[in-house]
């Protein structure tokens, strides 16, 4: 008797509780889901820099046309007409509290870029540039850059970049190359290219067959395939390293078979590839300092085309275990692979971006296009579609572009489009047939003395 | 001997009435009889009709005094709405809201390709104006959730609360999720 009423005064006691609980969070606040924001191009002032000869004033035209040119290849900016331009240029200063920010708002300029250029001894010039968040009324960019006359270009690029990094937190792609291989030649040489397709140069000239490139973390080195012969004329695959800074090549893998489809570990200390010494194409680890090599995969299919992930814990790769060639992702040493692609009957080259995502080209209809997805294989968007075969897509440094092959007008150029598809930009022109376009890392900054 | 069959005679034919010679007439009797139950109909609906007027006359009397302000006959005209009605109300509020707020929502393109989320409440005052605002769940990105505040300042004023809600959004605030 005393324990049943126990048990019942325990459950009132949890009942009341109960209703107190309810209670306690009956007044819950409305939700209102604000829903996707209009996207807008950031707009831009950039006033006549501040010269002081008719020489530093012909200098800043050539600085004000790069950075205008870069930043327009961003498709995220657009700069203000001149003549809507209000303040009185003889009375404004570039520093703070020497202009007014109303007249910069007051016409919608949401960015201010103020400059000056001297010249200096050594036939160098200065180029003090200030940016201003105009409706914070706020400076967030100060910089002066001190460069040779003749890297005048590379100077304007650099501050481009500051200008990017600072508005968006993401690096500036505007030094920034791109390597291929092009067949003008009448063989298969490695050609190198600006972001934008401008200041094209061949890196090889073996004159056989020479492919898929790979840009080293620091761009100061670029890996690559070439068909050989070695011994008793047999034809071989072996995998070379191109080195910018001492303009020498090395030899760094020629076993037996393929030793191709080369990718840097982010921190450059390895080199993931295929081999296929063993018989079947399978994806090895090679120790770029003791040049040992560790099997990643063991497959009865192929695997080939490792792309490492921005933090270098994972790799993508494609197999054919399954059947047909599809993506898969694996831990850097070789375990929990999964498969992250069903569909097409192609699916090859993935690329992982600093943004985490995948793209890779899959062969859906009667063509190859190109695919972005999420690391694990879900929400897959095709980027292009009736545009002939489009291949080989590579992220850019920033993440916001996507290099890539296509036979839209025939023959396969170099394109660039936005991460949405968007905003396509043909790079290459009169160099036959050129493919795998691979995008290299900002390098360290090459003007000859830049004061912050 | 001549046989012969003889057919047995047909029987007379029924006489067949036709149905409206089945109507049996009303002999003058039952006549007298109907007009009487006629006579009986109409007194009692008289009867009624004079009742009814009578009850008509009684309801129509207190009009008058209806006028007289007391307090306990008088029907007040009521501070709440049933449940439906008030969801439709804050429904139609929320809604207003959200529009006036897409109005001015709008971010870089950098911003919108990685792909943020922040949820804020704000306390909205009685006649629309914004009394507090906090980050419940911030980006991580501090442009994007000043792009957020902006937003929300520019909106001012905010579309003025029905009255069944002005309590709860002075007090409880409302929650907002940017974009989702």
């Amino acid at each position: 008797m005393n324990f049943t009423f126990k048990v019942l005064s325990s459950l009132i006691l949890f009942l009341q509780l109960s209703v107190f609980s309810v209670n306690a969070y009956s007044t819950e606040k409305p939700y209102i889901a604000v829903g996707s924001a209009r996207i807008k191009k950031t707009v831009l002032a950039f006033p006549t820099t501040r010269t002081s000869s008719p020489t530093t004033e012909s200098l800043s035209k050539a600085i004000y046309s790069t950075v205008s040119t870069d930043l327009t290849f961003m498709d995220m900016f657009k700069f203000l007409d001149p003549s809507a331009f209000i303040e009185e240029s003889s009375k404004a200063g570039i520093v703070p509290e020497s202009f007014k920010f109303t007249d910069w708002t007051g016409i919608g300029a949401e960015f201010l870029i103020k400059s000056s250029l001297s010249q200096e001894p050594n036939n160098t010039v200065a180029f003090e540039a200030h940016v201003y968040d105009t409706f914070g009324a706020k400076q967030i960019l100060a910089k002066r850059y001190v460069a040779p006359q003749n890297e005048l270009k590379v100077m304007a690029h650099t501050f481009a970049n500051d200008l990017v990094q600072a508005l968006t937190q993401l690096p500036g792609i505007f030094l920034t190359k791109i390597a291929m291989s092009c067949d003008i030649s009448g063989k298969k040489e490695i050609y190198m290219m600006n972001f934008d397709g401008t200041e094209v140069k061949q890196v090889t000239h073996h004159h056989s067959i020479a492919f898929a490139p790979a840009w080293s973390p620091d761009s100061t080195r670029l890996a690559y395939s070439l068909f050989t012969r070695h011994q008793n004329n047999i034809k071989n695959i072996d995998l070379y390293e191109f080195n910018f800074t001492t303009n020498t090549i090395r030899m760094l893998s020629n076993k037996r078979g393929i030793n191709s489809g080369a990718a840097y570990s982010p921190d450059g200390t390895h080199i993931a590839l295929t081999l296929s010494y063993l018989g079947n194409p399978e994806i090895f680890s090679m120790n770029l300092l003791t040049r040992q090599t560790k099997q990643l995969t063991k497959s009865f299919g192929f695997d080939v085309d490792p792309a490492w992930s921005s933090n270098g814990e994972d790799l993508a790769f494609v197999s054919s275990r399954t059947g047909v060639p599809m993506v898969f992702t694996m831990k850097s040493d070789g375990t929990g692979a999964q498969r992250l692609t069903y569909a097409g009957r192609y699916n090859a080259t993935p690329t992982w971006s600093p943004k985490n995502k995948i793209a890779f080209a899959g062969w859906i209809d009667s063509s190859f296009d190109i695919f972005l997805m999420n690391p694990d294989g879900t929400n897959i968007e095709r980027l292009t579609k009736n545009q002939g075969n489009n291949e080989d897509p590579y992220m850019s440094p920033d993440g916001n572009f996507l290099v890539f092959s296509s036979n839209r007008t025939g023959q396969k150029n170099i394109y660039v489009m936005n991460i949405d598809g968007t905003f396509v930009k043909r790079l290459s022109y009169g160099l036959g047939n050129c493919v795998s376009p691979k995008w290299s890392n900002p390098p360290v900054p090459q003007v000859s003395n830049v004061q912050h | 001997m001549q046989i012969g069959l003889k057919l047995p005679d047909p029987p007379p034919p029924k006489e067949i009435a036709k149905p409206d010679e089945m109507v049996i007439k009303p002999t003058l009797k039952s006549a007298q009889h109907q007009h009487k139950l006629v006579e009986n109909k109409n007194k009692q609906a008289l009867q009624r009709l004079k009742a009814l007027a009578k009850i008509q006359g009684f309801r129509e009397e207190p009009t008058k005094a209806h006028q007289i302000p007391i307090k306990g006959n008088k029907l007040s005209p009521g501070t709440s709405l049933s449940d439906d009605a008030k969801e439709g109300a804050e429904a139609h509020y929320l809604d207003a809201l959200r529009d006036r707020l897409r109005e001015n929502w709008n971010i870089p393109i950098w911003l919108d390709r990685q792909k943020l989320n922040a949820t804020v409440e704000i306390r909205i005052g009685l006649s629309g104006t914004l009394q507090g605002l906090k980050f419940v769940k911030p980006s991580g990105n501090a442009q994007f959730d000043d792009a957020v505040k902006k937003t929300i300042q520019l909106s001012q004023p905010l579309p003025d609360p029905p009255q069944e809600l002005k309590t709860s959004l002075v007090t409880n605030g409302i929650l907002m999720g940017f974009p989702l």
